[in-house]
């Protein structure tokens, strides 16, 4: 795709155009920021003159620092605040950014729209044209290493209408790097300017695109360790995390954060303790219980009786005498069942064992001590 | 200005504007940076040149009117 000289020309009236018109729009930020300060100022002069003539001392005295102010709170009681927009130098950073912005003016009217096309004209020699509407390039940095760790080719496309820029590796797997498509560019393409950008914005406003293009070349070519998205050592190897069992390494979606325990992972070497839901090792697992061990420890018991060890919840307790003394004992649901059945039978019988010299009286006597009487004729 | 030439240089001084500079005529790019401490080995130098339109300079080069010269440093540290 190629721009006609005709189009080319109507490009950059319009760039010059836009550039007018955003400055006009600043001029007229900065006008309304200079009457707010202004305001503000006077509110203030305003406050002290009222404080000086009821006597207000307090109130003097909080307002004697630089820049402090009364503003009106919720509860209809005023509260003293700092307000930036008093102070003397802020005001006087706008007046000198109106002058800025005024003597800008001034030279771009001066100047002809050929530096613009002739800035637009070696851009699209050095770039493709993508789309006409809106004006979009793009172009390829290529080859980036840093450290002899290989980024590869990163595709720029740049919006010469609004400032909007985007950059794509052409040449890896981004998904193996979290998606960033380079140690400074984000996933969705975004590249983070560290600050750059506003330079980059006013010269793409003022259609000097070839020092925006030499910008993000130069961006993508530096690596700053810092501060990457990704650094190098992941790009290399990937995002991968090392198992803390084993050692392997595993993407980050394989891996498992044990909060008690502090480590990851692999589903090789985890297991989930059912009461904490946390993963844990091997080592710190009670296959018996499927639970770690430290679970293990605090929420179980052993039952009196059977000798097993059961969950806390599920225990219960029974009286029982132990070397010689009544104790509550845990004990596992059948376990005191049984003892309870046995304790009742033991007591049925003692019950019973008790009635029976009454019985003898009124049953059968004879055959029940029958034993008994059986005596040897000597002692008789 | 008889004997001048008023260039435009983009000098990244956080503004983003491009200032305009009135030099002798006959001033080189390396006379031109050596004035503002600019080492040309860490920069991308480019002149945007009406008819010619943008190109990168030898050091020898003489500033014409109405050029655009642009210094954009080679380090340029992105972040996240």
């Amino acid at each position: 795709m190629r721009l006609s000289k005709r189009k080319l020309m109507e490009v950059a009236l319009s760039i010059r155009k836009r550039h007018f018109q955003n400055l006009l729009d600043e001029a007229r930020q900065l006008r309304r920021e200079v009457t707010a300060a202004r305001r503000s100022r006077r509110r203030r002069a305003h406050l002290i003159q009222l404080a000086r003539h009821y006597s207000l001392s307090y109130v003097l005295k909080k307002l004697k620092p630089e820049a402090m102010t009364l503003q009106p709170g919720n509860g209809g009681l005023p509260y003293i605040t700092y307000d930036h927009r008093i102070m003397r130098s802020h005001l006087a950073m706008l007046k000198a950014q109106c002058r800025e912005i005024h003597a800008e003016w001034k030279r771009i009217k001066a100047e002809s729209v050929k530096p613009i096309a002739a800035n637009l004209k070696t851009l699209l020699e050095e770039t493709e044209l993508v789309k006409e509407s809106p004006l979009e390039v793009h172009w390829i940095v290529d080859n980036v290493e840093f450290d002899n760790v290989w980024i590869g080719d990163i595709e720029v496309t740049m919006n010469l209408e609004k400032f909007s820029v985007h950059a794509f590796n052409k040449s890896v797997d981004t998904d193996e790097k979290n998606g960033y498509q380079h140690p400074h560019v984000a996933s969705d393409g975004h590249i983070c300017w560290n600050g750059y950008d506003s330079d980059a914005q006013s010269y793409h406003m003022a259609g000097d695109f070839l020092a925006v293009k030499d910008m993000i070349d130069n961006l993508l070519r530096t690596y700053n360790p810092r501060s990457p998205y990704i650094s190098l050592e992941d790009w290399e190897n990937g995002t991968s995390t090392s198992c803390n069992e084993c050692g392997e390494r595993y993407s980050d979606d394989d891996l498992a954060y044990s909060e008690r325990y502090g480590e990851y992972l692999c589903p090789n070497c985890r297991w989930l303790c059912e009461m904490c839901d946390d993963y844990v090792s091997e080592y710190d697992y009670d296959s018996d219980m499927n639970a770690c061990k430290r679970c293990v420890e605090m929420e179980s018991d052993i039952c009196a009786l059977c000798l097993e060890r059961f969950w806390r919840r599920d225990l219960n307790s029974v009286e029982m005498l132990v070397v010689g003394k009544m104790e509550t004992v845990p004990c596992c649901e059948t376990c005191k069942e049984d003892y309870e059945s046995r304790q009742e039978s033991e007591s049925n019988e003692k019950e019973e064992n008790e009635l029976e010299p009454e019985r003898n009286d009124h049953a059968d006597a004879e055959s029940l001590l029958a034993p008994a009487v059986v005596l040897s004729t000597d002692t008789q | 200005m008889a004997g001048n030439v008023t260039i435009t240089y983009l000098n990244r001084n956080g503004g983003g504007f491009a200032e305009r500079h009135t030099v002798p005529q006959g001033t080189t790019i390396k006379q031109f940076l050596a004035g503002r401490e600019i080492d040309a080995d860490n920069y991308t130098i480019r002149i945007v040149r009406g008819a010619q339109g943008g190109f990168t300079p030898t050091a020898d080069e003489v500033l014409q009117e109405g050029d655009r010269l642009s210094c954009v440093p080679l380090k340029i540290e992105g972040a996240r």
